[in-house]
C-alpha cells in the first residue's frame, strides 16, 4: 500500500489553490448574497484548465487521471470557493460532459467537449423528477421515436446549472414499463423548441448554483441526439455515481479543510477570558475532531478515485460507504466550526455560515444518506 | 498511490489467515473464569505458532498491521496480547538498544518463545506523566529498582518486563526478568474488559538489574520514552479496534438473518438494516484511516503523529459505537453471557483509554492543527 501523491500532484494541488484563492474566493460572499451564478469564475475555472482536467488533450483537456482530478476539487474546497460554484463546476463536467464523454460518440464528442472543457457552453444533467426522486425507476419523462427525431415530454426537478446551462443531459423513458431498462439518455440544447427552465429555486445553501425546473412539451431533437442506444440511460446515470462520490464529494472535504484553517486562525486571535479561545479545550477538541473527519474522508474518496484510475468497476458499497460518511458524519464537525467562531460564525460576513449551509447538501444531493445505507445493506 | 496490498503484505495477510485457521491451536475464546496460568498456556501457543512463521518479526507498516486486523478480528485478546511484546516493548528495544540488547532480548520475543509485559504507569500518576516514581540507584554491580507498577497487562505470566523507571540522569526501561527476587506480580484486577490480559500491579521492591538490561536513561527532551510507548499503544489499539469491528459486523449480521417464528428476521426491518449499514460505514473508513496512518508512520511521512493520533482516536471509539449497535441487534442473546459481543462491547471500551486517552490525542491533534496555521 501506498497512499503518497506524486510531487507533480502536490505542485498542480498547491496551484490551484493559490489562483482560487486570488481569483475566486474574493469574489465568493457576494455572490453567495445575491444568489447569482458567477460566470466569471466559472470561465476562469475553464481558462485555468479545471474543467475539463481530465479529458484528453485533443479534446481540449489535460488528460489528467482521476486521483489528480478528485485532488483538484479537494483543492477548490481547500482553497475557500463556495460549495455553489464547485458543485455549478462538478454538475457541469462530471455528470453533463462525462457523460456525452463515456457514452457519446466522436461527433458528440468533437462538438461538446471542447466548449464544455474551456467553459465556452455550460452544461447541466436532468435526472431527478417531481415524483422520481430517489426512485429513479419511477421516472415519468417520455421520450418517443418519430422517424429521425424523438419528442421528449415532461419535467425536471433540482437541476443544477438548469438556468444557465446550453446543454442539457437528459434522461427518458422510451419504454416507461420497462422501468430502468427504457431509461435513455439525450442531449438537448438550449433554444430547442419545447425546452424551457423554470427560475431559480431559492435554496438554503450552494447558492451560486442555479438549480431549476426543466420543462419539456413536445421537445423535438435530431434523434443522433440520443447517447448510445436507447435503455443504456440507467446504466449511464449509475457510472456518474463513481465521480459522484469522488470528486463532487471531494469539495465538500476540502472546504472542511478551510474551516479548519479559519476555525484555528481564529482560535488563536478571540480572546476570552483573559486568553485566547484556542487554549480552552473545549475549543481544541472541536478543531481536532474536524481534523479526524477530513482525514477519515480523504481516504474514502480517493479509494474510489484511485480504483477508477486502475480501470476497476465500480464499486457499490465502496461508493456508498464515501457518500454516506462524507454526508452523514460531517454534520457534526461542521457544527463545531460554526460554534468555535461564536455569533461572527452565525453571520454571513464570516464564511462559516456560508459553508454551514452549503454543507447541508452532501447527505441529500446525488443520492441520500438513506439510499446509501439501502444499497450498503444490500449488498454487504 | 497504491490502494491494494502489495506481494509482501498480501503474503503476510494469507499468512495469518493459515494461522487462524489452525485447527490444532487452542481455541483462543477462553472461559472467562480461566485462570492466568490456563489463559498462558494459550497465548504461548499462540505466540509460538506466530513467532515460528516470521510474523511477530514483521516490520510495521500497513501489511503488518492488515494482518494483526485479522488476528483481532478472531480474538482481540490474542493479537493485543501479542503486540504487547511484538510491538510495544519490541520498538523501543530495537529504536533504543544496543547490538547486544536487541540481540538478547528482542528473539525470544519476536519468535514466540516468551511473554513480554510492558510496566510503565503508576497510582495517580495521570497521563500527563513525565518522570517516574519507580526509581533505580546505582550499588555495586549495577542498580537497585525499586516501585510499583499500577497496571500491567499480562503481568501474572510474563516473563520479561520492561519496566520504565528514573535514574539521575533520565528515563530508562529496565529489562526485568518476572522471576527476579524482589519482583512481586500482584492478583489480576477486576476489569470491566480484557479479563484474559489479567492485568495486575506490580511491586518492584531492590530488584538487581545488571547493565546490560537498561535501555538509557534519555534526556526528556531529546528521546521521550513514554511518548514512544504511547504512540506504539495507538497503532496496537487502532489495529485492535479495527478487528474488533469486524467481528462485531460479522455477528450482528448472523444474527440480523436469524428466522423468526413469528414475523420477519430482523434484517427485515429498514431500521436495522440501516444500523448494519453505518456499523459497515465506520468499520471500513476506520480501516482506511488506520492503514493510511500505518503507511505514514513506516514511510516517515511528516504529518504521521498526528495521523496516527486521529486513527487511533476515531478507531477506538466507534469500536465502541460498533460494539454496541451489534449488541442492540442481537438484543437479549448479546446482553447475554457468554457471547463475543458482549464480550467486544466491554473490551472496546479500553481503547479509548490505552496509550493516548482520546481527549489527551485530541488536545495534541489540535496543536498541531493549530501551530500549522
Ligand atoms: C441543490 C441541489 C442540486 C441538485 N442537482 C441535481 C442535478 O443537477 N441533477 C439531478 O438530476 N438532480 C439533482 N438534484 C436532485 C437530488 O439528486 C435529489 O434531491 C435526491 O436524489 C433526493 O431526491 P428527492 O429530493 O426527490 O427526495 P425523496 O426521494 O423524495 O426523499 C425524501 C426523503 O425520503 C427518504 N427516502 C426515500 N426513499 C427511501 C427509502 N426507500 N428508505 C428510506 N428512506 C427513503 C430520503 O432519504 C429522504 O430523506 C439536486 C438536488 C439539490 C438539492
Amino acid at each position: 500500500m501506498d497512499f503518497a501523491f506524486t510531487d507533480e500532484q502536490m505542485a498542480l494541488k498547491k496551484q490551484v489553490i493559490r489562483f482560487a484563492g486570488h481569483e475566486i474566493v474574493p469574489r465568493c460572499a457576494e455572490h453567495d448574497l445575491k444568489s447569482e451564478f458567477d460566470r466569471k469564475a466559472f470561465k476562469r475555472l475553464g481558462e485555468f484548465g479545471i474543467l475539463g482536467l481530465h479529458f484528453p488533450e485533443e479534446l481540449g483537456g489535460s488528460g489528467a487521471d482521476v486521483v489528480t482530478t478528485v485532488l483538484v476539487g479537494e483543492a477548490l474546497g481547500e482553497a475557500g470557493v463556495d460549495g455553489g460554484l464547485a458543485l455549478s463546476y462538478g454538475a457541469h463536467t462530471f455528470l453533463c460532459a462525462d457523460t456525452i464523454f463515456a457514452h457519446g460518440n466522436d461527433e458528440q464528442r468533437r462538438r461538446y467537449i471542447p466548449k464544455l472543457a474551456s467553459g465556452e457552453l455550460i452544461g447541466c444533467m436532468g435526472l431527478t423528477e417531481p415524483g422520481a426522486g430517489s426512485d429513479v425507476a419511477a421516472m415519468r419523462t417520455r421520450a418517443v421515436k418519430k422517424g429521425d427525431r424523438y419528442v421528449l415530454n415532461g419535467s425536471k426537478i433540482f437541476i443544477t446549472n438548469g438556468p444557465i446551462a446550453d446543454v442539457a443531459v437528459v434522461y427518458a423513458t422510451v419504454n416507461p414499463a420497462a422501468k430502468h431498462a427504457g431509461i435513455s439518455a439525450f442531449i438537448v440544447e438550449r433554444g430547442t423548441k419545447g425546452f424551457s427552465v423554470g427560475a431559480p429555486l431559492h435554496k438554503m445553501g450552494v447558492r451560486t448554483s442555479q438549480t431549476s425546473e426543466l420543462f419539456f412539451d413536445d421537445c423535438e431533437i435530431p434523434a443522433e441526439n440520443l447517447i448510445g442506444s436507447e435503455g443504456e440511460g440507467f446504466l449511464m446515470a449509475m457510472q456518474t455515481v463513481e465521480w459522484d462520490r469522488s470528486a463532487l464529494v471531494a469539495p465538500f472535504v476540502g472546504a472542511m479543510s478551510y474551516a479548519l484553517k479559519k476555525c484555528a486562525q481564529y482560535a488563536s486571535e478571540r480572546r476570552q477570558f483573559g486568553r485566547p479561545i484556542a487554549e480552552f479545550q473545549a475549543v481544541k477538541e472541536k478543531l481536532a475532531r474536524m481534523k479526524i473527519f477530513i482525514e477519515a474522508a480523504k481516504g474514502l474518496i480517493f479509494r474510489i478515485a484511485w480504483c477508477k484510475d486502475q480501470g476497476r468497476p465500480l464499486n457499490h458499497l465502496e461508493a456508498a460507504v464515501a457518500k454516506l460518511f462524507i454526508g452523514d458524519w460531517s454534520l457534526e464537525p461542521a457544527n463545531a466550526a460554526m460554534s468555535i467562531m461564536g455569533g461572527y460564525g452565525y453571520c454571513h460576513e464570516y464564511e462559516m455560515e456560508r459553508m454551514f449551509r452549503d454543507g447541508r447538501l452532501a447527505p441529500i444531493g446525488g443520492g441520500t444518506s438513506e439510499i446509501q445505507k439501502m444499497i450498503i445493506s444490500k449488498l454487504m | 498511490m497504491d490502494f491494494d496490498f502489495n506481494k509482501l503484505e498480501r503474503d503476510l495477510l494469507s499468512k495469518i489467515e493459515e494461522i487462524i485457521k489452525d485447527e490444532s491451536l487452542p481455541n483462543p475464546d477462553i472461559s472467562r473464569h480461566a485462570k492466568p496460568n490456563e489463559i498462558a498456556l494459550v497465548l504461548r501457543a499462540w505466540l509460538e505458532r506466530l513467532g515460528n512463521s516470521g510474523f511477530l518479526a514483521e516490520p510495521a507498516g500497513p501489511g503488518r498491521l492488515a494482518a494483526q486486523l485479522e488476528l483481532a478480528h478472531r480474538s482481540p485478546w490474542l493479537a493485543l496480547a501479542s503486540d504487547i511484546g511484538s510491538h510495544v516493548l519490541c520498538d523501543l528495544i530495537s529504536r533504543h538498544g544496543s547490538d547486544e540488547q536487541k540481540k538478547a532480548f528482542l528473539e525470544p520475543i519476536l519468535k514466540g518463545k516468551k511473554i513480554a509485559a510492558v510496566a510503565a504507569s503508576e497510582t495517580l500518576s495521570g497521563s500527563v506523566q513525565k518522570t517516574m516514581n519507580t526509581i533505580a540507584v546505582k550499588n555495586s554491580g549495577g542498580f537497585l529498582l525499586t516501585g510499583a507498577k499500577s497496571t500491567v497487562s499480562l503481568g501474572p505470566m510474563a516473563d520479561i518486563i520492561g519496566v520504565l523507571g528514573q535514574i539521575k540522569e533520565g528515563m530508562a526501561l529496565f529489562l526485568v526478568d518476572r522471576g527476579q527476587p524482589g519482583v512481586e506480580a500482584g492478583d489480576p484486577l477486576e476489569t470491566l474488559g480484557y479479563r484474559e490480559l489479567c492485568t495486575c500491579p506490580i511491586a518492584l521492591h531492590d530488584v538487581i538489574i545488571e547493565p546490560e538490561r537498561i535501555i538509557g536513561p534519555f534526556d526528556s527532551s531529546k528521546v521521550d520514552l513514554l511518548q514512544e510507548l504511547r504512540t506504539a499503544w495507538d497503532q496496537v489499539m487502532g489495529a485492535v479496534a479495527c478487528g474488533t469491528m469486524r467481528l462485531c459486523l460479522d455477528q450482528a449480521r448472523a444474527a440480523a438473518d436469524v428466522k423468526r417464528t413469528h414475523g420477519k428476521p430482523p434484517a427485515g426491518y429498514q431500521s436495522v438494516r440501516f444500523s448494519l449499514a453505518e456499523m459497515l460505514t465506520l468499520s471500513q473508513t476506520a480501516e482506511i484511516l488506520v492503514l493510511r496512518a500505518a503507511w505514514a508512520a513506516a514511510s516517515g511521512d511528516p504529518q504521521a503523529a498526528s495521523l496516527g493520533l486521529c486513527a487511533k482516536v476515531f478507531a477506538t471509539k466507534n469500536a465502541c459505537e460498533v460494539a454496541d449497535k451489534a449488541l442492540q441487534i442481537m438484543a437479549s442473546a448479546g446482553y447475554t453471557k457468554p457471547n463475543p459481543v458482549e464480550r467486544a462491547l466491554r473490551d472496546a471500551r479500553l481503547g479509548t483509554i490505552m496509550g493516548n486517552t482520546s481527549e489527551v490525542a485530541q488536545m495534541a491533534i489540535a496543536d498541531n492543527v493549530l501551530e500549522r496555521f
